[in-house]
């Protein structure tokens, strides 16, 4: 299917917060309460519209363990953008933000958008981290926040959504280099300059983008 | 001058059946030949009737040389012995010190747990092992904030020897401890000299309890998503989980160096599928562990994925070339394959199929196997020069080709056309995931680029010689 732009994501965050399931929900629009724990990486992908463009989303779901994080880091590498996520019912994984945020920003470029989701707002009875701690830890480090339950699906579009329509803003304003690959943002095919029968998106430059 | 010769022939073979076991074994059970059982497994896996006795031997839980009670595995009729033999007091000696490791590092738990702790705070049941309906348990503190010393370790680990551990429940750690009979008083003594021993074998390690709570708190992640879709591990408080959650814990307490990695579980998953029973698939998961812990370290893994890369650009230097242009060259996506032996690629009776065949070893390039094809080639080449011998360089084989890099590499032939259109990773990641795989179609790619390899090798070590070429005769071993 045809697209205007395709953003790159990344899910971090640690084990068994529930990524691969935010990814199906938002993929297959189904929850698996039982999902096989990832191994590397697996990959997801979906189109939405944002002002009347078709955006195609690229998610690579990592695993949460520490061995082998520098063969799930490769794929940090031109992530326009990254959902961190945490699990509301276990402290220890809202504990862990901060080393993800360092290694998120140290390895992937520094206009990435960052989501922080705190998942599994569905079990309510078992929160171990305050909604206000959550919004807290966003601010100081400048993320945007959502709490989301994959298993309900609330807030699942919207925080996949909400980054991407973070990601537009970016490029309107002159943010994101959109020619540069390594930004995670690349332009469809049928709107590439080098499509004759199209309007060059590079022509309205990285000031504005007016074209699209 | 014709090929006296016949190249070795791939082809697979059928399951190994209890009759093919039964002609390996002497009256005694042993197993008199394990080249032969090595290739029968290759050739075409084990029938699933006889995969517990075949595994023992091939994961190393009883010697090949230990003797029986029970020989004939084909009939009804077992003989049967008086008194225990080998691989009986090994069953003994292993269920007792599976036993009492679990027992060390239970006691450790308690003896670092705080004051009022519940179980599920200390570590030592799991959430999903107990009744919590309405959801309000609370997750355990994390234990890993305070610090604790080296020498309170120490003397939380002496404390803890010198408890006195319960008696072993044989019957549900061993599926085939009932066929022992223990009841004779001179039994009852060796019992408890064996019981001895297995202490003093636990004293020997001692645990660390902060990196085995970290290692608790993954193994309680993954034990409830551990191949629920098989009957085996299915259910709500499915007494299984338990018997998971034992295994990793206890190895991960006693291997501090290797502890637990993602990926485990899965591998435990098949032994216990198999075994059906704690304490052989214990050992056997840890004797298999011990002998690829390093492919479960970033460095084991990243290398082993380097020599994917390294293999496929002497087998297939265009569908690498192509890769690395576009910056795939380093061929992270093999990852999942390597690690758990291609066992997500499979249902999981083939992934059992695939796990035994690897695990046979029959085919590797330190193997009789790759000798003699090697020798085959050297054969050839002297029959071409008329009984001219030619010298040669060594082989330069790099035995650290396993079969299973093999493996990859037939599998990434099987997709080339598509890795060939290529350009970047999500490409490839949707190529490989929907990749439909025959398994005894792969392998038969992969024995032929294994030959093909050992091949390619003698005839580059001819290339790195001058040899004295024979009057009239030109070498002609580019073929």
């Amino acid at each position: 299917m045809s697209y205007a732009y395709l953003f790159k994501y990344i899910i971090i965050g640690d084990t068994g917060v529930g990524k691969s399931c935010l990814l199906l929900q938002f993929t297959d629009k189904r929850f698996q309460p039982v999902h096989d724990l990832t191994i590397g990486v697996e990959f997801g992908a979906r189109m939405i519209t944002i002002d009347g463009k078709q955006i195609k989303l690229q998610i690579w779901d990592t695993a949460g363990q520490e061995s082998f994080r520098s063969i799930t880091r490769s794929y940090y590498r031109g992530a326009a953008g990254a959902l961190l996520v945490y699990d509301i019912t276990r402290r220890d994984t809202f504990n862990h933000l901060t080393t993800w945020l360092e290694d998120a920003r140290q390895h992937s470029n520094s206009n990435m958008v960052i989501m922080l989701i705190g998942n599994k707002s569905d079990l309510e009875a078992r929160r171990d981290v305050k909604k206000e701690e959550g919004e807290a830890f966003a601010r100081e480090h400048g993320l945007i926040f959502m709490e989301t339950s994959a298993k309900t699906a609330a807030n699942v579009e919207e925080a996949f959504i909400n980054t991407a329509k973070e990601i537009y803003q970016k490029i309107q304003d002159g943010v994101f280099d959109i020619n540069n690959e390594a930004n995670g943002i690349k332009i469809g095919p049928q709107h590439s300059p080098s499509n004759p029968n199209m309007p060059s998106p590079a022509g309205g430059g990285s000031q504005g983008g007016g074209c699209c | 001058v014709t090929d006296s010769l016949p190249t070795p022939v791939c082809r697979r073979g059928t399951p190994m059946s209890k009759e093919d076991l039964g002609e390996l074994l002497d009256k005694d059970g042993r197993l008199v030949d394990e080249h032969a059982l090595r290739k029968a497994v290759f050739m075409g896996g084990v029938d699933p009737s006889v995969r517990k006795q075949v595994w023992q031997f091939l994961f190393g839980l009883y010697p090949c040389s230990s003797t029986t009670r029970y020989i004939n595995y084909a009939s009804e009729l077992s003989l049967v012995f008086s008194t225990l033999r080998e691989r009986e007091v090994l069953l003994l000696d292993y269920i007792m010190k599976y036993h009492e490791q679990i027992s060390r590092w239970k006691t450790m738990l308690m003896l670092n747990a705080k004051p009022g702790a519940s179980l599920l705070q200390q570590g030592l049941v799991a959430r999903y092992q107990i009744e919590d309906s309405n959801n309000e348990l609370r997750s355990p503190e994390d234990m890993l904030e305070d610090p604790i010393s080296e020498y309170e370790m120490l003397e939380k680990n002496m404390m803890a020897g010198k408890m006195r551990s319960g008696k072993p429940d044989f019957n549900s750690l061993s599926k085939n401890f009932h066929a022992i009979d223990i009841s004779s008083p001179e039994m009852q003594q060796k019992m408890d000299f064996m019981k001895i021993q297995a202490q003093v074998y636990v004293n020997r390690q001692k645990i660390d309890v902060k990196s085995l709570w970290s290692h608790i708190r993954v193994i309680d992640k993954d034990v409830p998503r551990t191949d629920r879709d098989l009957d085996y591990f299915k259910g709500a408080m499915n007494p299984t989980l338990t018997v998971l959650r034992n295994i990793l814990i206890t190895f991960s307490a006693f291997n501090s160096d290797i502890g637990y990695a993602q990926g485990m579980n899965d591998i435990l998953a098949q032994f216990l599928v198999v075994f059906d029973s704690e304490v052989e698939a214990y050992w056997c998961f840890s004797n298999y562990m011990k002998k690829i812990q390093r492919e479960f370290t970033e460095d084991g893994m990243v290398n082993k994925i380097s020599l994917v890369a390294l293999l496929l650009q002497e087998m297939d230097p265009a569908l690498y070339e192509h890769l690395k242009a576009n910056d795939l060259g380093d061929l992270l996506f093999c990852h999942r394959w390597l690690l758990l032996g291609f066992k997500r690629e499979f249902k999981f009776m083939d992934s059992l199929r695939c796990f035994e065949i690897l695990s046979s070893h029959h085919l590797e390039l330190t193997s009789m196997e790759a000798d003699k094809a090697r020798r085959h080639e050297l054969q050839k080449e002297f029959e071409h020069l008329r009984g001219v011998q030619r010298s040669t360089a060594p082989t330069d084989t790099d035995t650290e080709y396993t079969f299973e890099l093999f493996m990859c590499i037939a599998l990434l032939q099987k997709a080339r056309s598509d890795l060939m259109e290529c350009t970047d990773t999500a490409m490839v990641f949707s190529i490989i995931n929907q990749l439909e795989i025959n398994l005894d179609d792969i392998l038969l790619k992969s024995a032929e680029l294994f030959y093909f390899y050992c091949k390619k090798t003698v005839e580059d070590s001819f290339l790195l010689v001058d040899a004295p070429k024979p009057q009239g005769l030109k070498p002609n071993y580019k073929r």
